[in-house]
C-alpha cells in the first residue's frame, strides 16, 4: 500500500463518534468561533474546486493534478489535520475537515477513480448503491457563504504565513538535533497584533513551551529563520549538553575533512578528469559541494556550543 | 475500516460495479451533450504506455465532465488494422507449414476472425484495468456490420461524386503468376549482379572525337540497364556540390535522343555509385515517389509478364526482358554510351509463390481526390470552428492539407474492406461500384442492357481498403451512420478527441475531411494533442529497441496518480510520483 494513501486513510481516526451522523451541510453551519485555520481550510478548498475546474477547462491535466494533490497532501493532510486534533472547536473543524475531504475526494476522483471510491464508501460518504463517479464535480463555495464565514484571501495568507512559520521552526529542530519530544522556547519578531492571538495554536504546532513576541526588526543572537510571518527563533538554552556536542561535532568536522581532501585530489587528478565517465565526475563534484556545505552548517553549530 | 488497500481487489470490484450498473452510459436527453471517440487500438496488440497515457487523459476528461453534469459520452472500440491482423495470423499459419493462399480467401478469413475471437479481447481487458469509465454497450470495431457499411456507402458516394478513381501507382509484380504482391510477399535475397555506368550527354555541349560522342555528359550507374528506355530524368542530392551546376539542364537519354531533366531530390543518395541516378518512375518505387514530387512522365515499358512493350522503341519491343537487358548494353557500348563496368553484391525481390523475379511496375489502383475535401477541412480549423490543443499543431495540419496528395486507398491484402466495385467477367473494363452486389448487378443490367446477368457474371475487385479508409469515418459511423440515429443527432459532433501529434495526417486530418464531407459538420471540437510517452533518456520507445513497456506491467493498478502514468514514477510510492514532476516521463510533452 501506498504511502499518500495511508495517510489519507488515517484521516479517518480523527471522525468523533458522531461524526458519521452528522450532515456535511455546511450551510446550516453555525459560522461562530471559525478560528483563521478553520477559515483558511474552507478558502483553500474554495481556490482548488475553481482551480481544477479552470485548468481542466484548459486542458492543462498535469497542472490539474498538481493542484488536487496540493490541496489534498499540503493544506489538508499536512495542514489542517495537525491543526483539527487540537482544534478548540473540534465540532464544527470536524465537520469542516468532513467536508473539504469530501471536495477533494470527488476533485481527485478523475485522476485515481478506485482509491476515491473505495474511501468515499470506508469513510461513509456513500451509501451502498451510491458511486463517487456520478457525484457533482464540486464548484467551491458561495460568496454568500464565503461572507458568512469570514471566508478571505487575507486570512488565507495570514494562515500561510502561520504554517511557514511552524515549517521553519521545524526546521531549526532538525538542524540543531533537538529531541522531537523536547520543548522548546520560540521568539518570533513581528507587530502584528493577529500573529499574537495565534500563540496557543502556535505551541503546540512549534511543540514549544512558551512562544514570546519581540518587535520586527529585532536582532537575537540565536539561530533564525526569515518568513512571512515573521522572522523566528529558537533558542538552544538548556537544551543541550554543550561539551558533549562540541566533540561530536569536532568528530565529524575531522571526518569530513579527509572525505574533501581525497575528493579534491581526486578531482585534481587530471587523468581521471580526463578518462572516468562524465557522470562518475559531476557526481563526485556534487558530492565535494555537499561536503563543504555540511561543514560550513557544522562550525556554525560548533560556535554555538563553544 | 481495513488499514491495508487492496488495490487488486477494490478495483475489480468497482469497476464491475460501475460496468454492472451502467455508470459509463447515459442516452441522449435535454442535456448539454460531452462526448469522446477513443482513438481505436489495433486488434491485434497490447495496450503500450502510450496508450495509457493517451487513455488516460481521456479518461480524467470524461469522469471530469461526468460529475460536472453532461450527459457524457466516451465510446470505446478497436481497429480491425488491416495488414497488422493479416500477419499476425499468417504467422500462425506459417508454423502449421501453410501460406494463407492454401486456405483460400474465405477460409483465412474465417481464421482472422476465429483468431479475433480468441485474443482480441486482450485490449479491452486491459482497459477495464486501466479504469476506463467507456460506454461498453456502444463498444464498436472497424470492421464490424454497421462500420462496414459506412464504408461501402462512403466509397459508393466519392466514387459517384467523381471523388474516388482509378489511376496507376507501383506495386510489386510477379511476371510469372501475373499479379500484385504486397511487400511482405516478396523475398529479397542476394545477388551477383552489376552496375552498368552510363553516359547520359548534356544537351548543348560540343561532340567529341574517337568513340567519344559528346565532351560533357553525366555518368550514371544502374543495376537495370533494360528499364532505361522509361527513364524520365536523371536526379542529384540538393547538397552535392559536385552536381549543383547541372541541376536544371537536359540530358540526352541515350539510345533514344529523348530529352530528360536533371532534377535534385533528397532521396538520392551521394555515396551510391556515381552519386547520380536515373529515375524510371513506371519500374521503381522510389522513382515513382520521385515522379510524383517532380511532376514527371510515368513511360511503362513492359508487358505484364515482362516483355518489352512498343514504348521500349521498336528495336526492344517483344523482347524479354533478359534479352532487353542485353542487347541495350551491347547498343550503348556501341555507341559509346557504356564507360565500364563493375561486380556488386545486391539484393533482388523474388516472388514468394514461383521465385521469379518480381518486377516494379504500374499498376491500377483506387484514390481518393483530396483537394476538394481538403479546404473545407482547413476552413474549419482557420475559422476557429474546430481548435487544436495547444493551438501551435494547427500549423503542421495547415502545411500537410495545402500539399495534400492524393490518397492511395487499395491494398493487396484479405483482411478489410473489399472494395465495392464489380467487374464484368466478360469485359473488365466495365465497372460498376454499389454498396452491394445486388446492387451492382441492377447497374450492369442497365448499363449493359442484358437483363440475364446474374450475379456469377461479375467478379468483384480482389482488393480491400487501406485501414485508415474505415477509421477516418470513426466519429460518425460509430454512432450509427448511415442511419439518421438519436446518439448521431445528440453526440455528433464530438466534444475533444484526444491523440498524439504522429497521427495528425493519417487520422486528424481524414477525420475532418470525411466528417465535413458526410456529416456537414467537423467531428469535433478540440484536438488535444498530447506528448508521446519517451524512454527517460528522451528516446522513443519501440519494442526492438527493448526499452518499451506494456501496461499492464507498468501500471499494475491505478493506485498511482495517473498524471504520472510513466513508466518510472509509476514505481515510486504515490507521494513522491505526485511531487517529481508530472512531466518527468513526458519531458518532451507537447501540452
Amino acid at each position: 500500500m501506498q504511502e499518500a494513501e495511508v495517510e489519507k486513510l488515517n484521516v479517518e481516526k480523527l471522525k468523533s463518534p458522531d461524526a458519521a451522523a452528522q450532515p456535511f451541510n455546511l450551510s446550516t453551519f453555525q459560522p461562530f468561533n471559525l478560528s483563521a485555520d478553520d477559515r483558511h481550510i474552507l478558502y483553500a478548498a474554495d481556490l482548488a474546486c475553481r482551480k481544477v475546474n479552470e485548468i481542466l477547462e484548459a486542458y492543462r491535466i498535469q497542472d490539474g493534478a498538481l493542484a488536487v494533490y496540493d490541496f489534498f497532501w499540503t493544506q489538508i493532510c499536512d495542514g489542517y489535520v495537525e491543526y483539527v486534533k487540537d482544534s478548540p472547536n473540534k465540532a464544527a473543524s470536524v465537520a469542516i475537515l468532513r467536508d473539504v475531504f469530501w471536495k477533494a475526494l470527488r476533485l481527485l476522483h478523475p485522476y485515481m477513480p478506485f482509491v476515491t471510491e473505495e474511501v468515499a464508501h470506508q469513510l461513509g460518504f456513500l451509501k451502498d448503491g451510491e458511486t463517487i463517479m456520478l457525484q457533482e464535480f464540486p464548484k467551491g463555495y458561495t460568496d454568500a457563504e464565503k461572507s458568512a464565514w469570514g471566508v478571505t484571501e487575507g486570512n488565507y495568507e495570514f494562515v500561510n504565513a502561520k504554517r511557514e512559520a511552524i515549517t521553519a521552526i521545524r526546521a531549526l529542530r532538525a538542524e540543531y538535533k533537538v529531541p522531537p519530544a523536547t520543548f522548546v522556547k520560540v521568539t518570533v519578531a513581528t507587530d502584528d497584533a493577529k500573529a499574537k492571538a495565534e500563540v496557543e495554536s502556535l505551541k503546540k504546532a512549534m511543540r514549544a513551551e512558551s512562544v514570546e513576541f519581540v518587535p520586527a526588526g529585532s536582532d537575537l543572537a540565536m539561530p533564525s529563520k526569515i518568513t512571512k510571518f515573521g522572522t523566528v527563533y529558537l533558542s538552544l538554552e538548556g537544551l543541550v549538553d554543550k561539551a558533549a556536542e562540541a566533540k561530536r561535532i569536532a568528530g565529524e568536522l575531522a571526518k569530513l575533512a579527509g572525505f574533501i581532501k581525497s575528493s579534491e585530489a581526486k578531482l585534481a587528478n587530471e587523468n581521471f578528469v580526463a578518462h572516468a565517465p562524465e557522470a562518475v565526475v559531476a557526481e563526485a563534484r556534487r558530492k565535494l559541494a555537499e561536503n563543504k556545505e555540511k561543514v560550513a552548517q557544522l562550525e556554525k553549530l560548533a560556535k554555538l556550543f563553544a | 475500516m481495513d488499514k491495508h488497500y487492496d488495490a487488486k481487489a477494490a478495483e475489480a470490484k468497482w469497476y464491475k460495479f460501475w460496468e454492472e450498473n451502467g455508470c459509463f452510459h447515459q442516452d441522449p436527453d435535454g442535456r448539454e451533450p460531452y462526448s469522446v471517440v477513443i482513438p481505436p487500438p489495433n486488434v491485434t496488440g497490447i495496450l503500450h504506455m502510450g496508450h495509457a497515457l493517451n487513455q488516460t487523459i481521456q479518461d480524467i476528461l470524461v469522469r471530469w465532465r461526468r460529475m460536472q453534469g453532461r450527459n457524457t459520452l466516451w465510446l470505446p472500440g478497436t481497429d480491425h488494422a488491416g495488414i497488422a491482423t493479416q500477419n499476425v495470423v499468417e504467422k500462425a499459419l506459417k508454423k502449421e507449414g501453410k501460406r494463407r493462399q492454401d486456405l483460400g480467401r474465405e477460409k483465412f478469413l474465417e481464421r482472422v476472425w476465429e483468431w479475433k475471437r480468441q485474443y482480441g479481447g486482450t485490449i479491452v481487458h486491459q482497459q477495464r484495468m486501466l479504469g476506463n469509465s467507456t460506454d461498453w454497450r456502444r463498444e464498436r470495431f472497424t470492421f464490424d456490420e454497421g462500420c462496414s457499411r459506412a464504408v461501402a456507402k462512403v466509397f459508393t458516394q466519392l466514387y459517384d461524386e467523381g471523388l474516388v478513381y482509378k489511376g496507376n501507382y507501383i506495386v510489386n509484380w510477379c511476371p510469372r503468376c501475373g499479379t500484385a504482391l504486397a511487400n511482405d510477399e516478396v523475398e529479397h535475397e542476394p545477388n551477383h549482379g552489376h552496375f552498368w555506368y552510363v553516359r547520359y550527354p548534356v544537351v548543348g555541349s560540343a561532340k567529341g572525337v574517337k568513340g567519344e560522342p559528346y565532351k560533357d555528359y553525366v555518368m550514371v550507374a544502374t543495376t537495370r540497364p533494360e528499364t532505361l528506355p522509361g527513364d524520365t530524368a536523371v536526379a542529384v542530392n540538393p547538397k552535392d556540390d559536385r552536381y549543383a551546376h547541372l541541376v536544371g539542364k537536359t540530358v540526352i537519354l541515350p539510345l533514344t535522343g529523348r530529352e530528360i531533366p536533371v532534377i535534385s531530390d533528397d532521396y538520392v543518395d551521394r555515396e551510391f555509385g556515381t552519386g547520380i541516378v536515373k529515375i524510371t518512375p513506371a519500374h521503381d518505387p522510389n522513382d515513382f515517389l520521385v515522379g510524383k514530387r517532380h511532376g514527371l512522365a510515368e513511360i511503362n515499358i513492359m508487358t505484364d509478364d515482362a516483355h518489352m512493350n512498343e514504348l521500349a522503341g521498336e528495336k526492344y519491343c517483344g523482347m524479354d526482358r533478359w534479352e532487353c537487358r542485353k542487347a541495350i548494353v551491347e547498343d550503348l557500348d556501341a555507341g559509346g554510351f557504356l564507360d565500364h563496368i563493375e561486380d556488386i553484391d545486391n539484393q533482388v525481390g523474388h516472388c514468394y509463390r514461383c521465385h521469379e523475379t518480381v518486377e516494379s511496375r504500374l499498376s491500377k489502383q483506387w484514390f481518393v481526390k483530396m483537394k476538394p475535401l481538403a479546404e473545407p477541412a482547413i476552413a474549419a480549423v482557420k475559422s476557429g470552428e474546430v481548435k487544436f490543443v495547444p493551438e501551435r499543431w494547427s500549423k503542421i495540419y495547415f502545411n500537410w492539407m495545402e500539399n495534400i496528395q492524393d490518397w492511395c486507398i487499395s491494398r493487396q491484402l484479405w483482411w478489410g474492406h473489399r472494395i465495392p466495385a464489380y467487374y464484368l467477367k466478360s469485359d473488365a473494363e466495365q465497372v460498376f461500384v454499389a454498396e452491394t452486389a445486388e446492387e451492382a448487378l441492377a447497374q450492369a443490367k442497365t448499363k449493359t442492357g442484358n437483363a440475364a446477368l446474374t450475379i456469377a457474371d461479375l467478379d468483384q475487385d480482389p482488393d480491400v481498403l487501406d485501414t485508415w479508409f474505415s477509421s477516418w469515418l470513426w466519429p460518425f459511423s460509430t454512432l450509427g451512420w448511415p442511419e439518421k440515429t438519436k446518439d448521431l443527432e445528440y453526440y455528433y459532433p464530438t466534444t475533444d478527441l484526444v491523440t498524439a501529434q504522429d497521427i495528425i495526417f493519417f487520422w486528424v486530418a481524414r477525420m475532418m475531411m470525411a466528417g465535413i464531407h458526410f456529416m456537414k459538420k467537423p467531428p469535433f471540437r478540440n484536438i488535444v494533442i498530447h506528448g508521446i510517452v519517451r524512454a527517460a533518456d528522451g528516446s522513443k520507445m519501440s519494442k526492438s529497441k527493448g526499452n518499451s513497456l506494456e501496461t499492464r506491467s507498468a501500471s499494475r493498478s491505478r493506485s498511482s496518480p495517473r498524471s504520472s502514468a510513466t513508466p518510472r514514477s509509476t514505481r515510486r510510492s504515490s507521494r513522491s510520483a505526485a511531487t517529481s514532476r508530472p512531466r518527468s516521463g513526458t519531458r518532451h510533452a507537447s501540452c
